[in-house]
């Protein structure tokens, strides 16, 4: 598997890259500087292009759903869509309320947008994937929940700056919501973190690897429950049914996000549809073994394929939870997470306890 | 080497600029919101300095604690309690410069001995990684359960304390 294409042509193009500037004088440490630069700037264009790709799936995934077609016209079944979409919404006016906050109604989305795309950096893609930015860092994973979390500011920045009760009330719920479901979420973590006894995502994909697709910690009767509270608590994460109260349509016309427009508000939109893949990708790599191929070391695709149909399953069974199941209230949504997520949560960690003690 | 020490240094620089521009902006915002959200890269550049010094770790709960925990924590006093708050204000606009002007300075004095501090630091951090080899979270965990239990287990006990607190006070404000 080392000898995957992607890690070649990427090995590749590095090498040239780095030759030619050094033919031309350029100094070691700007090459270095510009290695990382382009390592950063392709995560975050190919976080872009995914979070168009995943706009598009979940308008058709929709559609069949609700037995229609979804976008058919542009393109081929509709594709490039969202990406015309996106340039019809570049030329949108950015209107800025009156007695707005400026600077608090512009950092709310760019915070929002922020967050979500450092946590990127430590996602393993692939063995060695040098192609992408991707740090092998020692405390990966409280790195992830610790940046992630920040983007709980975007939303009441937005919602305090846009001088809208709407606006308010949905970043309130928002921040009450995302803070609540991180105590499950992080219970559930900690169960992975105590198996893998390593907090660097990589070294947890690693682990994985070791037997074949048994390996993976979601074939592990003891993982089940943190799985089970992993996939609700990602689901509550990235606002969406069953628990969108935050922008619930019928009650708050959008909630945080009513009063933007133009590329603020497309910076909202990407940043959800991306969080849910980044939900994908974490699940992926946690629990179903990385970039692992489930058939064996033997296997010609690249890890990096792999991890990406992965976390589409994660991103495909979101989406069927969205347009499947009706939108909780906020107190049933509260009690979920505290009467029965939080205690169920505990009982995960004692079983692991007993688990990694005696198996 | 040399180069990449002048872009150690460079990096050094840029996030002291931006932690202590925030930090003064903190001080010198006349609302008390925009304080509250200027905090945020006060806090992101103290954890950005960890991440120089190679302490991803701190780096790590800086983040997690100050950032997620705490600074949401004031927004939210703040967004909840803003028109007292605007009203403490007025009482206190004659002497609100001199204040803010005061602090200031002692936050940039504050600020300049730090960094005379940090000469140091770079061997203090290199010294813990000597010690607890590539594995810090590891060796720090070991340390919390055997030569610091005692002041792990307290800590433990007080928030568990504060927690019931909370609990306590949340009810009383209900039952009334």
């Amino acid at each position: 598997m080392d000898s995957s294409l992607i890690f070649t042509i990427g090995n590749a193009l590095r090498t040239w890259l780095e030759g030619l500037c050094r033919a031309h004088g350029v100094p070691t440490l700007v090459v270095d500087i510009l290695a990382w630069g382009t390592g950063a700037v392709l995560v975050v264009v190919l976080g872009l292009l995914v979070a168009l790709f995943v706009i598009w799936l979940e308008r058709k995934v929709a559609g069949y759903i609700q037995t229609r077609l979804g976008p058919t016209r542009v393109g081929p079944v509709g594709i490039f869509q969202t990406a015309m979409d996106a340039l019809k919404i570049l030329q949108k006016e950015d209107i800025i309320p009156r007695g707005a906050d400026y600077w608090l109604h512009l950092a709310g989305p760019v915070l929002y947008f922020t967050a979500l795309v450092l946590g990127f950096a430590v996602i393993p893609w692939d063995v060695k994937a040098t192609l992408a930015a991707t740090v092998d860092l020692n405390v990966g994973l409280i790195y992830v929940i610790g940046v992630t979390s920040v983007g709980v500011l975007g939303v009441v920045m937005s919602g305090w700056g846009s001088n809208n009760k709407w606006s308010l009330l949905g970043a309130m719920r928002a921040a009450a919501q995302i803070i609540s479901y991180d105590v499950p979420l992080l219970l559930a973590l900690i169960c992975v973190v105590m198996v893998a006894g390593t907090l660097s995502l990589t070294r947890i994909v690693e682990l994985q690897g070791s037997a074949g697709i048994l390996g993976w910690y979601v074939f592990k009767p003891y993982l089940w429950l943190p799985f089970i509270i992993f996939v609700i608590c990602g689901t509550a994460e990235v606002n969406r049914t069953p628990f969108d109260i935050p922008e619930a349509e019928s009650e708050l016309v959008a909630g945080f996000h009513t009063e933007y427009s133009g590329m603020k508000f497309a910076l909202f939109f990407l940043t959800e549809f991306d969080h849910m893949w980044f939900v994908g990708l974490l699940g992926a790599t946690l629990f179903l073994g990385g970039w692992y191929s489930p058939l064996g070391a033997a296997d010609p695709i690249p890890g990096f394929v792999w991890l990406m149909i992965k976390s589409f399953i994660f991103v495909l069974v979101l989406q069927w939870f969205r347009w499947t199941l009706p939108r909780l209230r906020v107190d049933q949504l509260m009690g979920l997470a505290w009467k029965f997520l939080i205690p169920a949560g505990f009982v995960a960690l004692a079983i692991v306890c007993v688990a990694v003690l005696f198996i | 080497m040399a180069a990449e020490q002048w872009f150690a240094n460079l990096s050094f620089y840029v996030v002291a600029l931006v932690t202590l521009a925030s930090a003064l902006g903190v001080v010198l915002a006349r609302q008390v919101i925009h304080a509250a959200c200027l905090l945020l890269p006060t806090l992101a550049g103290i954890a950005a300095l960890f991440a120089l010094l190679g302490g991803h770790l701190l780096m790590a709960i800086q983040i997690l604690v100050y950032v997620g925990a705490i600074n949401v924590l004031i927004i939210f006093a703040v967004l909840l309690l803003h028109r007292q708050v605007d009203r403490q204000r007025r009482i206190l606009a004659g002497t609100q410069h001199l204040f803010a002007g005061v602090t200031g300075a002692g936050a940039v004095t504050l600020a300049l001995v730090v960094g005379a501090l940090f000469s140091n630091l770079p061997q203090l951090v290199g010294g813990e990684q000597g010690r607890f080899g590539d594995d810090v979270v590891a060796g720090i965990g070991e340390m919390f359960l055997t030569k610091y239990l005692l002041a792990f287990e307290l800590t433990g006990i007080l928030l568990l304390v504060t927690m019931i607190g909370a609990i306590v006070l949340a009810r009383k404000e209900r039952d009334q």
